[in-house]
């Protein structure tokens, strides 16, 4: 199997669309990095300003931590269009270049196939996530210090120490992982299902769309299915820079992303066991 | 004889009685006064009710007339006004106009309520402060000024009471409704809060626990420079 | 002397999909050691043979037999022995001939050598191309590295669907060359399929013809060349009258086609000259008479035959 899921590494290495994601992770971080140098102080100002009428707030400036916090919440938008451009094209590419025929004339099961092609888009997104946060947030924190972190929601703030934000940033990583799986799962399934590799990556990027929409309505039907809805709990990571932790939230989350990723697994075991490879 | 003997005892107790707001401000003032400077440990618990942070601990600095500061390493939602502000306005009393507000409780001390109006045209308009009959303390001030609006201080004397010295000090706020504009943050999919109205207001405290008290030490004027 | 057992026997296969019956109760036996011609029209069902037996797709029913057992079809011990190229090879096209052969090896849990490919890549003609990236490869380049990938695991059986398909007619000619080297030098049996019957003539020791679905016509290639049933065409004016005599003396004539002034019948070599005299005897005008018997005819009258069958079903 490790040699299976070597193979699958090397082909996602193989493929220049594989360094799209890496480079728009580093592109989009080193933007906001500078811009966030060059004019973050105004953009905190602005945020905190109807504090700053009440209060002297002290040792408030831009580090590193929040600059990693922005990068991650700004990121987490763009990141499952990156994961899915491997990850729809793992099985619908091959399929389109016609080497799903020799691939699947080799002595190894499908299932094996699938399952090594699923651990490496998972390795592809783990190191995804990685380098998100090396250059988000040790990069951040190099270039701009260490210090408290301001989590901006939308009717309060919550004031992070700085030395309480390391578990909590790797935690949100580790999450952050987990709702992608979620993406990976989907248009894993996707590409099962496809013969071109670009009908999987819109597919899912349309479903990703329509359910943050559905979830950002505060409409009565819409609040009875967004529990349901993967993308409600895509934000989960959020949590870990919330005070006191919401524990069960996170758990929920974590079991409906979990759910997602099997069920979405499951059918396209079942669908790609049953294929036939006519093309 | 007796007679005598009763009203020669009692004789400064209706002098002190009889003391004008101004007289016991002055009175006050003196005994805060002796205090040239501090530094003390600061424990500040915050309770905002838009803010989530956790209580911090810092060194408190005082210097006459007015410098006050508290170091802290990280953020920290500091009150604006200067509670020691109050003091350096009392110092003169040709400098305000003061009037008795009738007598309040607070705690177990029976306190003197007096209203002091400075008479120049300065940043601080109005201060209401509850004189302590008996500790001689501002157990409480109201202190409304053009920048920073309305704040209260109540405040817990201890060890340190015959010189002002307060134990805890504990700021109420009034707070706007704080908000974000949505994109700029990332709780998108979270379920609304049920919102009582647009312009709602709200009451924080700030309560600054002191320990540790060096009076009259030399402090550097550095520490109260940003 | 005892029967040999076939390498591979498939009896009974069938397959639909949707409305349409792609297979239809097929049959073949293959010989160890031969170059086995798969022969059908476009859409007769050789492909989908060819992927049930692969495991590419599920058949309906039918029993698959490899070396005289029974497998399923895919059955992993099955493809071990298997190499194969399905209608054109594809690789991964940024990787090197040399890594797409290193890919495919590892697939069957082996770590080929440089030089046991290099090797591969000699035999097949590659050998300077081999970390040139296969992006870059013509067809003709790709089918040989495609070979050279079947035949890295040393499979006792490969099977080549369509190889030739776009191929010039160089590259025809190499792979031709090459497969006749697999069989002799290596001993390698191979079922070739291809709707280009001049191919198969000039390779396949046996053959199978198939059309809708169904094995109409199996055997031994230089056999069913042989001069015994042999097709004459006859060059007339009078292809109806012609026809009417020949019958008449009890011989079998395909019925001439509308506008033709040619009739075919099959006879015997040896028969040939009693048919000149015969038809000189008759007086009517015969301007040729052309022995015709290849592959492409004897496949053309099959399935002729085949649609008339069915047509009247």
């Amino acid at each position: 199997m490790l040699e299976l899921i070597k193979i699958e590494t090397f082909k996602i290495a193989a493929k220049p669309r594989s360094y799209i994601g890496f480079a728009a992770v580093t592109a989009i971080v080193v933007l906001i990095q500078l811009a966030l140098y060059a004019d973050g102080q105004s953009y905190l100002d602005f945020l905190i300003q109807s504090l700053n009428q009440t209060f002297e707030i002290e040792g408030i400036g831009f580090n590193g931590n929040m600059v990693g916090f922005i990068i991650l919440q700004t990121l987490i938008i763009q990141m499952p269009l990156l994961v899915a451009l491997v990850s729809g094209d793992a099985i619908s590419g091959e399929m389109q270049g016609g080497t799903i025929r020799g691939l699947l004339t080799k002595p190894v099961s499908r299932s094996r196939i699938l399952w090594a092609k699923f651990a490496a888009s998972e390795l592809y997104t783990f190191l995804l996530v990685l380098w998100l946060g090396v250059l988000a947030w040790l990069g951040s924190l190099l270039l701009f210090g260490e210090g408290d972190l301001v989590v901006l929601k939308s009717d309060s703030l919550v004031i992070v120490r700085s030395a309480d934000t390391a578990w909590r940033f790797m935690s949100a990583f580790v999450l952050a992982f987990v709702s992608l799986s979620v993406v990976v799962s989907l248009s894993f399934l996707l590409s099962a299902m496809s013969e071109n590799s670009i009908a999987p990556i819109i597919i899912t990027m349309s479903i990703i769309l329509l359910f943050t929409i559905i979830g950002t309505f505060d409409i009565p039907i819409f609040n009875k299915i967004k529990p349901w809805l993967f993308t409600t709990h895509m934000i989960v990571w959020r949590n870990f820079f919330d005070r006191p932790l919401p524990m069960n939230q996170i758990l929920t989350s974590l079991s409906v992303m979990l759910f997602h990723i099997a069920a979405f697994l499951t059918l396209t075991h079942v669908y790609f066991n049953k294929k036939d490879i006519t093309q | 004889m007796k007679q005598v003997l009763l009203f020669a005892l009692l004789l400064p107790l209706t002098g002190l009685v009889a003391q004008t707001p101004n007289q016991k401000l002055q009175r006050a003032f003196k005994q805060f006064s002796s205090v040239k400077s501090f530094k003390s440990d600061v424990y500040i618990k915050f309770n905002l009710p838009s803010v989530n942070i956790e209580d911090m601990s810092g060194k408190a600095f005082y210097k006459a007339p007015v410098k006050f500061r508290v170091r802290l390493k990280g953020i920290a939602f500091l009150p604006k006004d200067n509670p020691f502000r109050v003091f350096e306005l009392i110092r003169d009393s040709s400098q305000y106009a003061s009037v008795a507000n009738g007598v309040e409780k607070i705690g177990s001390e029976q306190c003197q309520v007096i209203s002091v109006i400075p008479n120049a045209d300065s940043d601080l308009v109005f201060a209401k402060i509850w004189l302590g009959e008996k500790s001689n303390c501002p157990l409480k001030m109201q202190l409304t000024s053009r920048s920073n609006g309305v704040v209260v201080v109540e405040n817990t004397y201890g060890r340190y009471a015959t010189k002002s010295l307060p134990d805890k000090m504990r700021f109420t706020v009034d707070m706007n409704k704080f908000k974000v504009p949505k994109a700029l943050t990332a709780d998108i999919n979270s379920a609304p809060k049920k919102s009582s109205g647009s312009n709602q207001k709200s009451t924080g405290t700030i309560e600054f626990v002191f320990s540790n008290y060096a009076l009259n030490a030399t402090i550097d004027d550095k520490v109260f420079v940003e | 002397m005892q029967k040999p057992i076939p390498i591979l026997e498939i009896e009974n296969l069938r397959k639909r999909f949707g409305g349409f019956q792609a297979l239809d109760g097929l049959n073949l036996s293959v010989q160890r050691g031969e170059i086995f011609g798969f022969l059908g029209s476009n859409g007769a069902g050789k492909s989908t043979t060819i992927r049930c037996l692969l495991g590419l797709i599920a058949p309906d029913s039918g029993n698959i037999r490899f070396r005289g057992e029974p497998i399923r079809p895919g059955q992993r011990d099955f493809l071990r022995q298997v190499g194969c190229i399905i209608e054109k090879p594809d690789f991964y096209g940024s990787l090197s001939a040399l890594r797409n052969l290193e890919i495919s090896a590892r697939m069957y849990g082996m770590k080929p050598s440089s030089a046991e490919m290099q090797e591969m890549l000699v035999l097949v003609g590659l050998e300077t191309r081999g970390n040139d990236a296969v992006k870059t490869f013509s067809q003709g380049m790709k089918q040989r590295l495609g070979i050279a990938q079947a035949l890295l695991h040393q499979p006792e059986l490969i099977i080549l669907d369509e190889p030739t398909n776009g191929l010039d007619p160089k590259g025809m000619i190499d792979l031709r060359n090459i497969l006749r080297q697999l069989k002799t030098e290596l001993g390698k049996t191979i079922i070739i399929s291809s709707h280009i019957l001049s191919e198969i003539e000039q390779l396949a020791d046996s053959f199978c013809i198939i059309d809708h679905g169904k094995t109409i016509a199996q055997g031994n290639t230089a056999e069913w060349l042989s001069e015994k049933n042999m097709l004459l065409s006859i060059e007339t004016d009078q292809p109806d009258a012609l026809a009417e005599h020949l019958r008449q003396s009890g011989r079998s004539v395909e019925a001439p086609k509308p506008g033709s002034n040619s009739i075919t019948l099959t006879a015997d070599r040896s028969e040939i000259p009693e048919i000149q005299r015969f038809l000189a005897q008759t007086g009517l005008p015969v301007y040729s008479i052309s022995p015709r018997k290849r592959l492409e005819d004897l496949f053309l009258q099959l399935t002729e035959q085949s649609e008339r069958h069915a047509g009247t079903h």
